[in-house]
């Protein structure tokens, strides 16, 4: 094989090959997020998001997701980053079911086992935070509080 | 309408009567309680009574038999089993909850806890201070052991298998929940989700052997804890280490681990980590290392890791500074370090002290010698740069892009990255640390130097000085591969002139010898003789002047390729201990890239297979060397390079290796071997070489050499006076060497042919009365 037309072919590949980095599917930014259960990372702590009851999740307006395997890393790593966010999705604590967040109502209290500690739950109606709330003496937080809430008042935070 | 509603009505009876059976029967089951139980108040027939009636301080000693509840100990007693009593929780809550301290369990077999994640059901749920458990098992519970606000506990040699469940619904083997002070050692654990350890300050995690999970480890907010010569394998996760202070990382074997994202450790916000001594083998990643350390004044140390066949050795995120790497050995991983997005890891230590660490990628050279590359390590490869900041290229590893876009930025500059990290003192051999993990942890650089040794990775530093330039690069080898040519007239080696100098002292000078299949070569000399030099020599591991090849080919210009051809048995066989023999088989079996099957059918052929399970350091002297073998044997080279092969085994396995090694000897193996027993020269050398201070002083026979020496062994033959004379003629016309001694005659024997001077007079019909064998002080004959 002729030096030009090999040097052709490299240069063919190697544009093929940076070619990829551009390649990037169409998604639905409002769908639920779909999450294949222990086999993603968290974008916060690099930890399996096994848990589906606790898993949260944020979509960028160009159809990118994160996602947490709690939802008080979401809280952190929103915090950390700051990145411009189209939705937040979180779990119903009582049903499992996704909705978004700030439509949730929050209950944090250590005494709440999640998978990083955080301690935060979210429910669809304001009677089953209140009967969490109530249960463990801990505060009922709406979305905008949490995300702006001192990181001393919450269960877990990076000291 | 009658006939139905009777029907209705027997049906319904025939549901109570069920149903009372049922209940009945599971009544009777919760009450049930065999075997007995003694204690400092009497004896008792059922578990619940004898704790109802025992006082702090008490022995509840139960043998045999099985005890199914959920019992609360609240006073702190002993509960001591005899013939492995069963404690069966029904599939109910907790088995055992400890709510008084220092209560001891200990040889129960615990078993079917509740299943509800939820209420956390355990075989063991401590909630008090200064708990022992010690040598239970504990299986088909949700939660093995879980100490809530129990400091100051000891979880010990108790084996732990949770429940065949989907892994996100199994609860986790150990949990340490705000306890403090707790010790952690030589559990097994496995069938769990994980071993969780949070917010607990200094924690003793020793020998523990955790596997077939998730995370075998999760630290967080753990101050001072110490994870010491631990087996992490088969989890998703060795262990993830998290938002804590001066962990200790001790000696730890993470390998295999290779879930999602298959990290062997991950360290996340962890500041002053100490990391030592640990080997990572076959990893998605071998560490993982996010903002660690967190604090300005402080760091993060990796020194005398191993990192072998991960895909990944290091991932660093691009945050991570202040981490000192010093004397570890990244081998043959994928990615040596990755950078996991945009951005550099620049303020991190390659080199601390002038000792960087060891890299097998490295293609530099020591022209002084000192175990130091004199030219640095660079990590300047494209195709990795554009993979570390754009995962999807990472498709493409392995094709034909990826030598192509290296290729363009060796040929065109200007589209070369920047180097991704610099060691500035890279280590081109391992053994030039200093002896921090020799002294301390013996096993992690001696296994590196036996798999450098198997692999032959050492010679891949090529090198100038005082060879006379004719090394080629190995790198050049590895995109021109060369196919090996037929042995020259028959020889397997073929040695001209090999010198080797170290400064002025000249270690071997112009030795010259030749070998070919099937035959045995010894080589024979005092310490400092110069056969190991030659052995390394030949292996291409150290400069020499003068030529080398190994079936044809040339060992410094295709020092890989040549090694291909030789199997080596160090001297000192230093596998990893707490490996298993069949991981230990599996590690060196990726390593030579041969596959598992050979591994198995060698370890069959060498009488291994009864002791795959056990751990190397469980072996016997004699079935390290047969699983030595089997490694060298691995690829079925031409040539095996046996360096003392039995100096370190009793006489009965030194028999049996010998026998193994004249087998394959017959099979065609070309042995060469340095050695200083006679009776393994005899059995398995054709030739010896006489070396003296680096001189060939001579080549014979064996035989010739033994007696040249006054190394063979002389039978004292008792015939009587009379016959002596007749003796004398009879030995020597058979070729004996033969001495006269009043009464009887000496003969020079070989090991093996002891029976033939009494054959040799019996057939000449001289009367043998006794017979006698003399030592020679030449080390003994062994036969």
């Amino acid at each position: 094989m002729s030096t030009p037309k090999r040097v052709g072919i490299l240069l063919l590949m190697i544009i093929g090959a940076l070619s990829l980095i551009a390649c990037q599917s169409e998604v639905d930014i409002e769908t639920t997020p779909e999450i294949a259960y222990g086999e993603v990372i968290c974008e916060q702590c690099g930890m399996i998001v096994s848990e589906e009851a606790q898993a949260a999740a944020y979509r960028l307006p160009d159809g990118n997701l994160r996602i947490f395997d709690d939802l008080g890393d979401m809280v952190l790593y929103h915090r950390l980053n700051g990145e411009d966010v189209h939705i937040f999705w979180v779990h119903d604590y009582q049903t499992g079911e996704w909705m978004h967040a700030p439509d949730a109502f929050f209950v944090a209290t250590e005494d709440l086992v999640t998978p990083m500690g955080h301690g935060i739950a979210a429910f669809t109606y304001e009677a089953g935070a209140e009967h969490l709330a109530n249960e463990h003496s801990a505060p009922i937080y709406r979305w905008d509080e949490l995300l702006e809430a001192p990181l001393a008042d919450l269960p877990r935070h990076i000291d | 309408m009658l006939n139905s509603r009777a029907g209705k009505i027997t049906s319904t009876i025939a549901t109570l009567i069920v149903l009372m059976a049922v209940g009945s029967t599971i009544s009777s089951i919760r009450a049930q309680s065999s075997g007995s139980i003694e204690s400092d108040r009497g004896s008792y027939s059922t578990f619940q009574d004898a704790l109802d009636a025992s006082q702090d301080g008490d022995v509840l000693t139960v043998t045999s038999g099985t005890h199914t509840g959920n019992f609360v100990i609240d006073k702190s007693v002993t509960v001591q089993g005899v013939d492995w009593p069963t404690f069966d929780g029904g599939g109910v809550g907790n088995v055992f909850t400890i709510e008084a301290p220092n209560v001891v369990i200990t040889g129960l077999i615990i078993q079917n806890s509740g299943n509800k994640l939820n209420s956390e059901d355990a075989g063991i749920e401590a909630n008090a201070p200064g708990v022992v458990i010690d040598g239970n098992r504990i299986q088909n519970t949700l939660f093995g052991i879980y100490l809530k606000q129990a400091p100051n506990g000891d979880i010990r040699n108790n084996v732990i298998t949770g429940m065949d469940l989907e892994v996100q619904r199994r609860g986790d083997g150990i949990r340490v929940w705000y306890s403090s002070d707790t010790v952690i050692e030589n559990n097994d654990v496995s069938l769990v989700r994980d071993v969780v350890l949070w917010y607990s300050e200094r924690l003793t995690v020793r020998n523990n052997d955790i596997h077939d999970g998730r995370y075998g480890l999760h630290f967080m907010y753990d101050d001072d804890a110490l994870v010491e010569n631990n087996r992490l394998t088969g989890n998703s996760v060795g262990a993830f280490l998290m938002y804590s202070r001066r962990l200790q990382m001790i000696g730890n074997v993470v390998g295999d681990n290779r879930g999602p994202s298959g990290y062997g450790i991950g360290l996340k916000d962890l500041d002053d980590a100490y990391v030592e001594g640990n080997l990572f083998a076959d990893n998605r990643v071998g560490a993982y290392v996010d903002n660690s350390p967190r604090e300005r004044d402080s760091k993060v140390e990796f020194i005398d890791n191993v990192f072998v066949l991960n895909d990944f050795g290091v991932r660093l995120m691009p945050s991570v500074k202040r981490n000192q790497y010093t004397g570890n050995s990244f081998v043959d991983n994928q990615e040596q370090v990755q950078v996991a997005g945009r951005g550099t890891i620049e303020e991190n230590d390659w080199a601390v002290d002038g000792i960087g660490n060891y890299w097998s990628d490295y293609a530099g050279f020591d022209a002084d010698n000192d175990g130091v590359g004199d030219v640095i390590y660079k990590s300047e490869k494209l195709f990795e740069n554009l993979t570390d900041k754009h995962p999807k290229l990472r498709l493409l590893t392995f094709s034909p892009v990826t030598q192509a876009v290296d290729f363009a930025a060796k040929s065109f500059p200007f589209v070369r990255p920047e180097p991704k990290l610099t060691d500035p003192s890279p280590l081109v051999q391992p053994g030039t640390v200093p002896g921090l993990l020799l002294d301390k942890k013996v096993f992690a650089w001696k296994t590196l130097l036996a798999s450098l040794a198997f692999v032959g990775l050492a010679g891949v530093v090529a090198r100038i000085g005082s060879t006379k330039g004719e090394r080629n690069t190995e790198q050049k080898e590895a995109v021109e591969p060369v196919e090996p040519t037929d042995p020259v007239g028959g020889n397997v080696i073929e040695v001209i002139d090999l010198s080797r100098s170290f400064g002025d002292v000249r270690a071997l000078q112009n030795l010259t010898f030749n070998l070919a299949s099937g035959e045995g070569l010894a080589l024979w000399g005092n310490n400092g003789a110069g056969k190991t030099t030659a052995i390394r020599c030949i292996l291409g591991q150290v400069s020499y002047e003068g030529s080398v090849s190994i079936c044809g080919i040339d060992v410094a210009a295709k020092g890989k390729l040549a090694r291909a051809k030789v199997g080596l048995v160090p001297q000192e066989i230093s596998f990893h201990d707490d490996l298993t023999v069949l991981d230990t088989m599996r590690l060196y079996t990726k390593l030579r890239k041969s596959n598992h099957d050979e591994g198995s059918a060698l370890l069959e052929r060498l009488s291994l297979a009864p002791h795959l399970s056990k751990q190397v350091r469980q072996l016997s002297g004699g079935l390290r060397q047969r699983l030595a073998l089997a490694i060298a044997l691995l690829g079925d080279p031409p040539i095996l390079l046996l360096d003392e092969p039995t100096a370190n085994l009793d006489a009965a396995a030194r028999q049996d290796f010998l026998a193994l090694l004249e087998d394959l000897k017959a099979e065609g193996k070309a042995l060469v071997f340095a050695s200083h027993r006679p009776g393994e020269v005899l059995r398995l050398a054709d030739r010896v070489l006489l070396l003296d201070q680096g001189k060939l002083v001579a080549e014979s026979e064996p035989e010739d050499l033994m007696t040249r020496i006054g190394a063979l062994p002389k039978m004292r033959i008792e015939v009587g006076l009379r016959n002596v004379e007749s003796a004398m003629t009879a030995l020597s016309n058979d070729k004996f060497e033969t001495s006269a001694n009043r009464t009887g005659v000496y003969v020079t024997v070989a090991p093996g042919e002891k029976a033939l001077p009494i054959k040799t007079l019996v057939d000449a019909g001289i009367p043998v009365v006794d017979f006698d064998l003399e030592g020679t002080g030449k080390g003994d004959i062994d036969d």
